[in-house]
C-alpha cells in the first residue's frame, strides 16, 4: 500500500472583489474589533492606497487606533517593538496590514507580541512556540505575488544578531485577506510582472514538488491558469480592475498551494540570490524558473507536462503529443519570460539584471544547498549542480 | 515503559531507540572517518547541539559538537538545541528509521517537525543520507533517496566497517539514548 499522506490547511477568509474594502467594517465587527491599527509603509501611503481603506472605515463608523506607515523593506525586531508600543498606547484591538511582504511579516510579528504580551519577539521564534489564537489580523496585499496573506510564516531580522529569524505557526495566518483591485491598480509594470512570476513559481513548484497533494494541485493549476490569462493582459490594460483582481486572486491561490505543498529549488536559489545580491525576489524567480524546470525534467516529466494545459490552454495542449508536453511547457515559460522582458524590461539572465557579480555565484550556490526548500524539490542538488544552474542563467 | 503499550509497539519503540543510538554513534565515528560527513560537521560551530526525538516523550537522541567532533550527549533540558527534529508519532519514526520512506519523503509527508537553524538542519540531512549511502545496501539506499551518489565498493565496505565498529564501540561505552 502507498505511504501517501498529506496535510492541507487554510483557515483564512478570502474577501475578494470590487468594493471588497467596504466589507471590512462588517468583518471587523464579526470578530469583535472596534479599533483597528493600520500598519503599512511609506510607498503604500504615498501611492494613496490608504485613502479608500480609511474612507471605507469612516463610512462604516469604525474608528482607527492609528496608522503606522514606516515599515522598512527589511523589517526588524526594533520596528516590531515600536509598532507594538504604538498599538498598546492607542488601545487597538486588531490589525489591518496594507502592503507587500515586509508589511505583512511585520504585522504578523506585531500580532504575536500584542496577543502574547511582553516585548521579546525571539521567545516566539521557530515552530510551535505559539499555542493559542492571536488578535484579529486583516491583510490587504498591495502586490499580486507573495501569497503571504495566506501563509503561516513570518521572517523578521533580529537587530542584535543581524540574523533573519523565522516564525512559523498556523496562528500567524490572518483571519481575513482582502483582495480589492484598488490595492494593486497603481503597481508599475515591472513590479506587476516580477510579483506575478513569483506567484507563478509558487504554483509551479507546489505542483511538481515532493509535497504535492490533490488539494494544493487544484489551487496551483487554477493559479497558473489565472496568471497566464491575465499577466500579459494587465500590462496592456493596467487600469483594468477586473484583470487586476483576477491576478490578485491567482496569487492568493498560488499562496494557498505553496503554503501546503512548499516550494523547491527555484526558491532555494532565489532566497540565496536575494540575500547575497539583493536582486528582487520576483526577478530571481522569473530568471531561474526555466533553468530549474529543465534540471527537474527527468524526474518530473509527467507533472511538468501536465502544466501545459493551464499554461497554454486546451487548444494547444490537445495538439501536443504526451511525450512532448513537458518540453513544450518549458518552451512556453521561456517565451513568457522573453515577452515580459520586451514589455517590462524584466531581466532574463543574471548578467542582464546588472545587480549580480559573477564572483558571487559560488556563495549563492553554497547558501542554496542549505536552504530548506531544497528538501521539497523532487531532484536533489549539490553545490556543483546549483553552481552549474547559476552559470547557465548567467 | 507504558504497561498498556501492545507488544509489537514495544518492539518498534526498542527498534527506534536502537536506531537513534546507531545514528548517534555512527555519526560520531563518521565525522572522523568519512570526508563528506567531516566537511558538513566542520562547518557547524563548536557547541552546536541537535536533538532527534519522538513526540511526546519517546526515544531521543541528543548530540553536541565539541572540539571539532560531534558526539551523543546527555540532553540539557534547560537550553533549546540548535536543531530540534521531532517525529510526530512513534509510527512515523519507525517508518523512517526502518527505511520504508526516505528523509525527503518524511519531510514531504510532514512526519516530523523541525525547529531551529534550518541551514544546519540541511547539513544534518546530508549527513544522515551519507550514513545511509555508506551503511545500507545499495538497493535500499536507491529506494529511499532522491539521488544515490557514485561510491566504489571499496569505499562503501571500508566506510561501513569503520562506522559499524564505531557504533559497536559506542554501545560498549554506553548508550546515551533515553
Amino acid at each position: 500500500m502507498s505511504r501517501s499522506y498529506y496535510e492541507f490547511f487554510n483557515p483564512v477568509k478570502i474577501v475578494s472583489g470590487n468594493e471588497a474594502l467596504e466589507h471590512i467594517p462588517y468583518e471587523l465587527a464579526s470578530l469583535g474589533v472596534k479599533k483597528p491599527l493600520i500598519i503599512t509603509d511609506a510607498g503604500v501611503l504615498n501611492a494613496g492606497l490608504i485613502e479608500p481603506v480609511k474612507r471605507a472605515l469612516m463610512i462604516g463608523e469604525v474608528p482607527m487606533a492609528g496608522i503606522y506607515s514606516d515599515v522598512p523593506p527589511d523589517s526588524s525586531t526594533s520596528v516590531v517593538s515600536i509598532i507594538t508600543q504604538f498599538y498598546r498606547e492607542n488601545g487597538a484591538d486588531g490589525i489591518i496590514a496594507i502592503g507587500g511582504g515586509s508589511v505583512i511579516d511585520t504585522s504578523k510579528a506585531v500580532n504575536i507580541l500584542v496577543s502574547e504580551g511582553g516585548n521579546d519577539l525571539l521567545a516566539y521564534s521557530g515552530v510551535g512556540a505559539l499555542t493559542k489564537r492571536l488578535k484579529p489580523l486583516f491583510i490587504l496585499p498591495t502586490t499580486a505575488g507573495t501569497g503571504s496573506e495566506v501563509t503561516k510564516v513570518a521572517v523578521i531580522r533580529d537587530d542584535a544578531s543581524g540574523r533573519k529569524v523565522p516564525y512559523g505557526s498556523s496562528f500567524l495566518m490572518p483571519d481575513v485577506a482582502v483582495l480589492d483591485p484598488r490595492m494593486t491598480l497603481t503597481l508599475p509594470p515591472h513590479i506587476t510582472a516580477a510579483t506575478a512570476m513569483d506567484a507563478m513559481t509558487h504554483a509551479i513548484e507546489a505542483f511538481i514538488g515532493t509535497a504535492k497533494n490533490p488539494l494544493s494541485d487544484a489551487y496551483a493549476v487554477a493559479a497558473i491558469k489565472g496568471i497566464r490569462e491575465n499577466l500579459i493582459r494587465v500590462l496592456a490594460e493596467p487600469k483594468s480592475k477586473d484583470i487586476r483582481l483576477k491576478l490578485a486572486e491567482s496569487a492568493t491561490m498560488a499562496g494557498i498551494a505553496f503554503s501546503n505543498s512548499m516550494v523547491g529549488l527555484v526558491h532555494a536559489i532565489g532566497h540565496s540570490l536575494g540575500a547575497i545580491t539583493h536582486l528582487p525576489h520576483g526577478v530571481c524567480m522569473s530568471l531561474m524558473l526555466p533553468y530549474v524546470l529543465e534540471y527537474n525534467l527527468p524526474q518530473c516529466e509527467e507533472a511538468i507536462g501536465e502544466l501545459l494545459l493551464p499554461l497554454a490552454g486546451a487548444d494547444f495542449y490537445s495538439k501536443i503529443p504526451e511525450e512532448r508536453r513537458a518540453a513544450e511547457t518549458i518552451i512556453y515559460i521561456r517565451a513568457m519570460r522573453d515577452e515580459l522582458f520586451e514589455k517590462t524590461g524584466l531581466p532574463r539572465t543574471l548578467s542582464e539584471s546588472g545587480k549580480v557579480q559573477e564572483s558571487q555565484l559560488e556563495d549563492v550556490a553554497r547558501m542554496s544547498v542549505d536552504d530548506g526548500a531544497l528538501l521539497y524539490n523532487r531532484v536533489d542538488a549539490s553545490y556543483e549542480q546549483v553552481l552549474g544552474l547559476l552559470k547557465s542563467a548567467w | 515503559m507504558s504497561p498498556s503499550l501492545p507488544f509489537s509497539w514495544r518492539i518498534k519503540r526498542l527498534y527506534v531507540r536502537f536506531m537513534l543510538a546507531f545514528i548517534g554513534h555512527g555519526l560520531a565515528k563518521a565525522c572522523r572517518t568519512d570526508k563528506v560527513i567531516q566537511n558538513e560537521i566542520a562547518s557547524l560551530p563548536d557547541g552546536f547541539t541537535f536533538s532527534m526525538s519522538v513526540m511526546p516523550s519517546g526515544p531521543c537522541l541528543y548530540m553536541k559538537k565539541d572540539n571539532g567532533s560531534i558526539k551523543p550527549s546527555r540532553k540539557n533540558s534547560e537550553t533549546k538545541p540548535d536543531v530540534d527534529i521531532q517525529f510526530k508519532h512513534l509510527a512515523h519514526a519507525f517508518g523512517t528509521l526502518s527505511f520504508q520512506e526516505g528523509t525527503a519523503e518524511a519531510f514531504a509527508r510532514e512526519r516530523m517537525v523541525v525547529d531551529g537553524d534550518i541551514p544546519a538542519s540541511m547539513k544534518l540531512v546530508r549527513c544522515f543520507e551519507r550514513l545511509e549511502v555508506v551503511t545500507l545496501p545499495k538497493f535500499i539506499g536507491r529506494k529511499i533517496m532522491r539521488h544515490y551518489p557514485d561510491i566504489s565498493l571499496k569505499e562503501k565496505l571500508v566506510g561501513a566497517l569503520q562506522i559499524y565498529l564505531g557504533v559497536f564501540a559506542g554501545f560498549v561505552m554506553g548508550v546515551f539514548v533515553k
